[in-house]
């Protein structure tokens, strides 16, 4: 078994994979499950000097993993959390030997209120910083400035992708906090019930914010952004759900990930299963550490890689993997491949205009580049 | 807005995939596998069937070994066969010899929950096997990884599927296997066994050059008793713990006159000889098997069905299977009865031998024939000769196929006879000698072995650490 154990800010973490703040880590109850579930340490959901008030409905599902909301912060008073639920999942921390981080937003002002109150608490080993809901990238440097005058532990800045260059926006807060998370959700975007031509969530607009496997790639690109600007580690967040999404955030970067909407899709449970999934994958490919594929692509294409716009290269067909499906035909906008039903499919090369796309849509990675890598897909 | 019936809910898509096998008149013109398995299009399309029930009664109830299968069903169905391979090998140190051997219809698919719609069971097994052999065959399949090195020998007797997956279960804990075979090539009843058209032989040779890549010695042609003894394994020899993955490779006898006739064969000497080349038979000097005249194989489980399809490819004129009861109490898989039906080989129930005639070779049997009567002891109902009804069968060849015992005790080499006692982490109760597979079980399945195989390889590592066998 790979060894699955990282230091992040001090922190010995038993597993990288963490809950990122959300309805999965709600209150203490939901943090005990999320220990119990494997999880390598714990962070709680994002207290500010109001409960939010949460529009109802707030959740919806969309595509195959996706999600949209628009649930704001903890729906629980800061007095709620200061009296029961912090110590109800730092016990359950303890009882795993796992550190706990609280989290908390927004502005200066609030941060300096809420900054010494949450740091009060014993047992609370770092602090997450949320910017959502903050406003210019000035607001925010005041706010983290204002949060590290009145408190001692590690403060991690938590990045929303809309506030467009992460990399800059880090390099930014760098000074004054000591690691970043990326990223949040991504709005707003708007979600329509055509039956009744009106909203399908509950806020002004019904709008809501994107999270879950479609913001993978924002999240990886801004893992990356972030990870080449910066020398702070950086948590990956967005769209991880199995074994590969974790090591794919850590070869962007990342040497922590949190998990939010795979929770509630699967479970508590889920934390441990993509650890076990990383785990096996890294036994599979010769690595003994999950810290042996941090940062590899990073390394790799950090400045950039050469861009091809002329190859004769082809790809192939690999006839052991292919199902006789017609998906790659169907898809080439070149009529590149003819793939008749229950035949083998085939490449013409004078028409292929090597743009891909049918390497990612074979369900079973039969088609691949002459090197015999596939490329995408799975 | 009705409801639909909840058996609807449970109907899956499409019917169960089949693979195309060769007809009876082509197959039993050679020993080659009788179909090809699945291939990707089968695959994908029988993994879409599964249903992926919470309860996974396949995995929990129906695997020896616990395989992940909803894990790697899922996988197939979204055609990630990589993964699904990927994830099949991390509870089964041979998915491809189980997906191909295992008779699927009492364990994993038994247990499928479509058989509650009336539907068949996904084919677990083929799609099991399918995925081993085309990592196998991609390149997928990874070297073992040797876990950092303890230092410690540990002497596999028996290179069969218990002691093959003990042996890659100890090199991943940094111990140094070495497998000691009595016969000429590793593999044990894979090899020696199981006929090749039922598990095509060349499938094998990966198996066992994974293993030795790992740095596994395996030592062909060493007998434990005749060549050496546990004391010396323990002692001059240098191993830090022995496990005895034996097997059972007697052949069970019943009494018989005439049983010492020239053309009277157990069965493991008569497949032997029907599928392998001599020079690795355990007495290449053996006289040839003469394929003439009738065949007739008295037993009704697994290895008379391996006995009498061998018969036939040998090209026997006619081939019997003699079986004391009736087909319903008959033991062994049905799909191997299907086949040797299908194939020409003639069942008479309800008919057992009385003894063997001839003039230094065989030339008839004298039979008789039974009823059942009262259910005995195990449950089946015992068969009892009818008087009166004794008549002769004319026959070239017998071979007694009653199934096989762990080698019976021997007072020379202090061998207790079989089958081995073990407690806790498969320990026998000599202190660092351990016992899996068949010398444990009995004549049993190979996943049995090689869930045997693990478990011993576990409980060996906890000795070698010095910790308790709990």
């Amino acid at each position: 078994m790979a060894n699955m154990s990282v230091d992040f800010l001090g922190m010995h973490f038993r597993n990288p994979v963490l809950p990122a703040a959300g309805p999965n880590v709600r209150d203490g109850e939901s943090l005990r499950r999320a220990a119990e579930g494997g999880a390598g340490a714990l962070l709680a959901k994002t207290v500010s000097v109001q409960a939010a008030p949460v529009p109802r409905t707030h959740m919806m599902k969309f595509g195959q993993q996706g999600m949209l909301n628009t649930e704001l912060w903890t729906e629980l008073t800061l007095e709620q959390w200061l009296d029961e639920e912090y110590a109800v999942g730092i016990a359950a921390a303890r009882e795993h030997g796992i550190p706990f981080i609280a989290s908390m937003g927004y502005t200066a002002e609030e941060l300096r209120e809420i900054g010494p109150k949450v740091a009060a608490i014993d047992g609370i080993d770092a602090v997450e910083v949320t910017i959502h809901y903050t406003g210019g990238a000035e607001k925010v440097e005041a706010g983290v400035i204002a949060l590290r005058e009145v408190i001692d532990l590690p403060i991690i800045a938590k990045l929303s992708p809309h506030y467009g260059d992460l990399g800059e926006l880090a390099a930014r807060l760098e000074p004054h906090v000591d690691a970043f998370t990326c990223i949040n959700s991504f709005g707003p975007t708007l979600a329509i019930d055509i039956e009744t031509a009106k909203p399908i969530l509950g806020s002004q607009f019904g709008y809501g914010w994107i999270s879950g496997e479609p913001l993978k790639p924002l999240a990886l690109r801004c893992v990356f952004e972030v990870a080449r600007r910066v020398s702070k580690p950086v948590m990956g967040v967005g769209g991880i759900s199995t074994g590969r999404d974790l090591i794919e955030h850590f070869m962007a970067g990342a040497s922590a990930v949190g998990i939010c909407t795979a929770v509630m899709y699967e479970g508590h449970g889920v934390y441990g299963k993509i650890v076990r999934e990383a785990s096996e994958w890294l036994d599979e490919h010769g690595y003994s550490s999950i810290r042996d594929v941090q940062g590899l692509f990073l390394k790799n294409i950090g400045e950039g890689q050469e861009v091809v716009i002329e190859t004769r290269m082809q790809p192939r067909v690999v006839e052991d993997l292919c199902i006789r499906c017609t998906a790659c035909e169907r898809v080439c906008m070149f009529d590149a491949i003819t793939a008749p039903p229950g035949e083998i499919a085939r490449v013409h090369e004078e028409k292929c205009f090597q743009c891909g796309l049918c390497l990612t849509v074979c369900p079973t990675g039969a088609l691949v580049w002459p090197q015999g890598e596939g490329l995408g897909g799975h | 807005m009705s409801t639909a019936p909840a058996s609807k809910l449970l109907i899956p898509k499409g019917p169960r995939q089949e693979t195309p096998r060769r007809p009876p008149e082509q197959r039993v013109r050679d020993f080659g596998e009788i179909d090809p398995g699945f291939d990707a299009q089968l695959a994908f399309t029988e993994a879409q069937r599964c249903l992926f029930c919470a309860e996974a009664p396949c995995m929990v109830l129906g695997c020896p070994l616990k395989n992940r299968i909803p894990e790697w069903i899922r996988f197939t169905a979204r055609g990630d066969f990589r993964e699904a391979a990927r994830v099949s090998r991390t509870t089964s140190n041979m998915p491809e010899v189980c997906g191909r051997l295992c008779p699927q219809e009492i364990l994993c698919e038994a247990r499928c929950v479509l058989h509650d719609a009336g539907e068949k069971p996904v084919a677990i097994g083929r799609i099991e096997e399918f995925l081993a052999r085309l990592a196998r065959r991609m390149g997928w399949t990874p070297p073992i990884r040797r876990g950092p090195s303890t230092g410690k020998r540990v002497a596999i007797i028996g290179s069969g599927p218990a002691g093959l997956a003990a042996a890659e279960e100890l090199v991943r804990r940094g111990h140094e296997p070495v497998i000691f075979e009595r016969l000429a090539r590793p593999g044990g009843v894979m090899l020696y066994g199981i006929p090749n058209f039922k598990y095509d032989h060349s499938r094998l040779a990966p198996l066992v050059e994974r293993l030795e890549a790992a740095g596994v010695e395996i030592r062909c042609g060493v007998a434990l008793g005749r060549d050496m003894t546990i004391e010396q394994l323990r002692g001059d020899m240098g191993f830090d713990a022995v496990l005895l993955a034996i097997g059972a490779s007697a052949g069970k006898r019943d009494v018989y006159p005439g049983e010492n006739l020239g053309h009277v064969f157990l069965a493991t000497d008569f497949l032997v000889r029907a599928n392998l080349p001599r020079e690795i038979w355990p007495d290449p000097n053996a006289p040839d098997l003469e394929a003439k005249g009738t065949c007739v194989v008295v037993g009704g489980g697994d290895t008379a069905m391996d006995c009498v399809r061998s018969a036939v490819r040998l090209g026997f004129e006619r081939t019997i299977c003699l079986y004391r009861r009736t087909e319903a109490e008959m033991p062994g898989n049905t799909k191997d009865r299907g086949h040797a039906r299908d194939e020409g080989v003639e069942f008479r129930f309800l008919t057992a031998p009385l003894r063997f005639e001839g003039d230094g070779a065989l030339a008839r049997i004298a039979c008789i024939e039974m009823e059942l009567g009262e259910p005995g002891e195990d449950g089946r109902r015992r068969p009892i000769p009818k008087t009166g009804s004794e008549f002769i069968l004319e026959a070239h060849t017998a071979v007694m196929a009653l199934g096989y015992d762990v080698e019976p005790s021997d007072a020379e080499t202090q061998w207790p006879g079989g089958p081995l006692r073990v407690g806790d982490g498969m320990a026998t109760s000599l202190d660092g000698v351990f016992a899996a597979g068949d010398a444990v079980n009995g004549a049993d399945l190979i996943v049995t072995a090689v869930r045997g195989g693990r478990r011993a390889a576990k409980g060996i590592d906890r000795y070698l650490r010095g910790q308790s066998h709990g």
